[in-house]
């Protein structure tokens, strides 16, 4: 039996047999490296058995409950943050077909009523600004880009738009830790 | 000697207080607290290595402990479930310091956050804690939290892997490379002690 085999027994929790421990003991007497190591972790294991248990400060309890409150209170918030977000998220979509109706050169008597409905608003003709503006450049640019580059760009944007609400689920709906 | 939670009344009433707090009962989940905020609260000092950072790991375990009770098996050790997310929360914590580059080291003296009345006595706890502290810092983070379970908490090997999520030979061989660890890094720290032994061990008693 090479010296690991004894290193390797100062450090292992089975019970070695009467034969075993002979042979470690007279190992021990003849190698430093091993009488070093064990009396090490003699000193070690008393240390790990003797030192006493760390104890919280009086009051750990009552801070417990303040930090489950202000974490309570901070999801509310961030839930109410969340369903305002997923809400407006909602509302642009629903407005992004009726806008592009709106900027389609033959209107129905309906669509007209809505958009004088609309122009009561003054924020209407700002976003209705934007809107045309944006529906322009996108008309031009239609004509120049190619129908591959028109699929990858569509597929950008629904990336983008899967990105957002799995942010929004994680920061607005996910459970926080308050610092 | 160590404080353990044991007797069949305390199980009950501890099942009663789980209950009850899955029923949303945040005070009987205050009692729980009191009754194991020591336990997690040395569990996560052991394994940090100051008092702030075991304040904050174990007022953390009790939260998600709370939110977690609906996963509690009741018919396990409650004990050994807190333990087992404290164990974890702070293997994440040690973890994204290393991400960070921070190390024990960075810390400021270790602190004892015990209520000792006599200021000698406050020294040479603070002394022992130092000790020990400056030994498992130099063990990886799970190794010293199988040693910390091993010889705090009286944990069996089986406890040991259910609560770090490991194989009970895996903790077998984690708890022996960590004793290895700890008496080379005693030998490196205190090799006069050493010397001592060897001498009042070895030496003829002529000289």
């Amino acid at each position: 039996m090479n010296h690991r085999f004894f290193e390797e027994r100062l450090f292992a929790d089975e019970t070695l047999s009467p034969k075993e421990q002979i042979l470690l003991e007279e190992h021990i007497q003849t190698c430093e490296r091993c009488r070093a190591l064990r009396a090490a972790w003699q000193e070690t294991e008393i240390e790990l058995k003797l030192t006493p248990w760390a104890a919280p400060q009086a009051g750990f309890s009552q801070r417990w409950r303040e930090r489950y409150l202000r974490q309570t209170a901070l999801n509310q918030q961030r839930r109410a943050l969340g369903v305002f977000l997923l809400t407006s998220l909602l509302a642009a979509l629903f407005a992004f077909p009726f806008f592009l109706l709106i900027a389609s050169p033959a209107q129905p008597l309906w669509l007209r009523v809505m958009i004088a409905l609309y122009n009561l608003s003054a924020l209407i003709p700002v976003v209705e600004g934007i809107w045309t503006f944006l529906s322009t450049v996108g008309r031009a640019m239609a004509q120049v880009i190619s129908p591959t580059l028109e699929i990858a760009l569509g597929m950008t944007f629904v990336g983008l738009m899967v990105i957002w609400l799995a942010m929004l689920r994680k920061f607005s709906f996910g459970r926080i830790r308050t610092p | 000697m160590k404080p353990t939670v044991q007797g069949e009344d305390i199980k009950e009433q501890e099942l009663r207080w789980v209950q009850q707090a899955l029923a949303g009962d945040t005070e009987a989940f205050v009692q729980l607290i009191e009754l194991y905020q020591r336990s997690v609260y040395n569990l996560c000092y052991r394994m940090l290595g100051n008092a702030e950072d075991a304040e904050d790991a174990a007022q953390e375990t009790f939260l998600r402990a709370f939110h977690s009770l609906r996963k509690f098996d009741q018919q396990r050790s409650f004990a050994t479930w807190l333990l087992s997310i404290a164990a974890h929360h702070c293997i994440d914590q040690i973890r994204k310091r290393k991400m960070t580059a921070f190390s024990l080291e960075d810390i400021p003296d270790l602190e004892f956050a015990s209520h000792d009345p006599l200021p000698e006595t406050a020294i040479g706890l603070r002394e022992d804690q130092q000790r020990i502290q400056q030994l498992l810092k130099n063990l990886s983070e799970t190794d010293r939290a199988a040693i910390v379970l091993y010889y705090w908490y009286d944990f069996s090997y089986e406890e040991i892997a259910q609560s770090l999520s490991l194989t009970v030979s895996a903790v077998k061989s984690r708890l022996h490379r960590a004793r290895r660890a700890l008496a080379e890094s005693w030998l490196e720290k205190y090799p006069t002690t050493f010397r001592e032994v060897e001498r009042k061990g070895y030496e003829s008693p002529v000289f």
